[in-house]
């Protein structure tokens, strides 16, 4: 479904992505690594808010070298971000409406009982007309899942959903999360809550250097014995 | 020194029309300031070189320059080269042009300060860039200038005031014509500074209230 090939992505002097290739096919990936792995660039590349240096990376059939298929891969491929960037001049259900109406052309009235459905999902239709400002940080962040899953995306990317959240509030995202996996969507996820992870995983990536170190079921990836892996897994746990 | 007031209140009509001119004025006026102000803005911040060069010049122009001056220029300066408009035209044109340079630089600074993660957000849902900047950009921006161009438009009612000198029959020449017709300045000048503040006062309380009200909504 995504085609990730020998793509090649630098900032400044700074090589972030080397030659990495990878497919993501249905179920969960998480993808895992230390900060500078390059993991939220790889994900950024495939939305296409980088443009790559080198490489190709294919979905559904569309390179993202054609600049006229930029706009249908991020149909494709919804993006949830660390910060939520939600509209702030919107309420809540206009956020979640405003894509469908104007990118997918649905009717509004269709558009907000659609809506509705999936922010019912994140457990927010009590909280329509509420304004992002009026919300806390794990209601923001299930309202800008709402409206990644209006798309019906292929596939949806989780670039750190839960970075800048409380416990409290990482717990009430995760939850929806894993509501959301086992429903069967596709999902590419960056993240450091391990246990998360091992949970709702059904595939482990860990990155290293903007290359691929290790692609394994997500039963290998905790019983590996690679010592990097290991160690890395030791810290973050530690934490 | 006595005070007549009388003699405003029987040429209280002629002051009123006055005061509606100036209203008229304002209002066509702050329209032209408001568009020729969003397109200038944008230009301003455009990437291409040409669009640029034209917006800072436009604005560092009318901005470095007297209203006074700018208005002789178009009312009588323009007609030499075949352009001539009516006093009430030649001031709400040269009201909005002015007005327009110092919106631009407000309406500027509320684009730049957009968050930039707010546009990739609209960008990975598929939004078009006409679309981002009509949808996000826009009205993001001027929901955190409203204030700023409100207290711009208010400036620009007190500077109609000027177009005395080309006699567009707003409240200050009305003032004037009064003036020398019954030789009461004090009481007539008075009035009228009365009633500006009134105006204006009024306005700004309404810019509040509705900034509050509305605008606000949802700032963080």
């Amino acid at each position: 479904m995504i085609q990730v090939r020998n793509v090649s992505k630098s900032f400044g002097s700074t090589n972030v992505l080397n030659e990495l290739s990878i497919d993501f096919d249905k179920g969960v990936t998480v993808i895992m690594g230390q900060s500078g792995a390059g993991k939220s660039t790889l994900l950024r590349c495939i939305n296409g808010l980088e443009k790559i240096d080198g490489g190709d990376i294919v979905v559904d059939g569309l390179s993202i070298n054609e600049k006229k298929n930029v706009r249908e891969i991020r149909e494709k491929c919804s993006m949830v971000f660390q910060q939520f960037n939600l509209f702030p001049h919107l309420n809540v259900l206009e956020n979640v409406t405003l894509s469908p109406i104007h990118v997918l052309g649905i009717e509004k009235k269709k558009a907000q009982e659609k809506a509705m459905r999936f922010l019912e999902m994140v457990g927010l239709s009590e909280k329509i007309k509420s304004y992002p400002s009026q919300l806390s940080g794990g209601q923001q962040q299930r309202v800008a899942i709402a409206r990644a899953l209006i798309m019906e995306p292929s596939a949806l990317l989780l670039d750190e959903i839960t970075s800048a959240l409380d416990p409290e509030m990482t717990s009430e995202v995760l939850e929806v999360i894993e509501r959301i996996a086992r429903e069967g969507t596709t999902m590419l996820v960056v993240t450091h809550e391990v246990s998360f992870a091992r949970r709702v995983a059904d595939r482990m990536v860990f990155l290293e250097n903007g290359k691929v170190l290790a692609d394994q079921n997500t039963e290998d990836f905790f019983s590996s014995n690679n010592e990097r892996i290991m160690r890395f897994l030791q810290k973050i746990e530690f934490n | 020194m006595t005070l007549h007031f009388r003699v405003i209140f029987n040429n209280l009509d002629f002051l009123l029309e006055g005061l509606k001119m100036t209203f008229y004025i304002s209002v066509f006026s702050l329209i032209i300031g408001f568009f020729i102000g969003l397109v200038v803005a944008f230009m301003r911040i455009s990437k291409n070189k040409l669009f640029s060069s034209i917006a800072i010049a436009y604005v560092e122009f009318f901005r470095n320059t007297p209203f006074l001056v700018q208005l002789f220029f178009f009312y009588f300066g323009l007609p030499e080269l075949g352009i001539s408009t009516e006093p009430v035209t030649t001031a709400i044109i040269a009201l909005g042009i002015n007005n327009a340079a110092y919106n631009s630089e407000i309406i500027r600074a509320g684009i730049i300060s957009i968050n930039k993660g707010l546009v990739e957000g609209a960008e990975s849902l598929g939004f078009t860039k006409f679309q981002i900047v009509r949808l996000i950009i826009i009205p993001n921006a001027l929901r955190v200038t409203f204030k700023p161009l409100g207290s711009n438009f208010i400036n620009l009612i007190l500077t109609t005031s000027v177009a005395v000198s080309i006699t567009a029959n707003e409240l200050m020449s009305n003032a004037m014509t009064l003036s020398s017709n019954t030789f009461r300045p004090f009481e007539i000048y008075l009035t009228i500074l009365v009633l500006y503040c009134v105006l204006t006062f009024s306005l700004s309380g309404l810019i509040h209230f509705v900034d509050r009200k509305f605008i606000s909504k949802g700032i963080s």
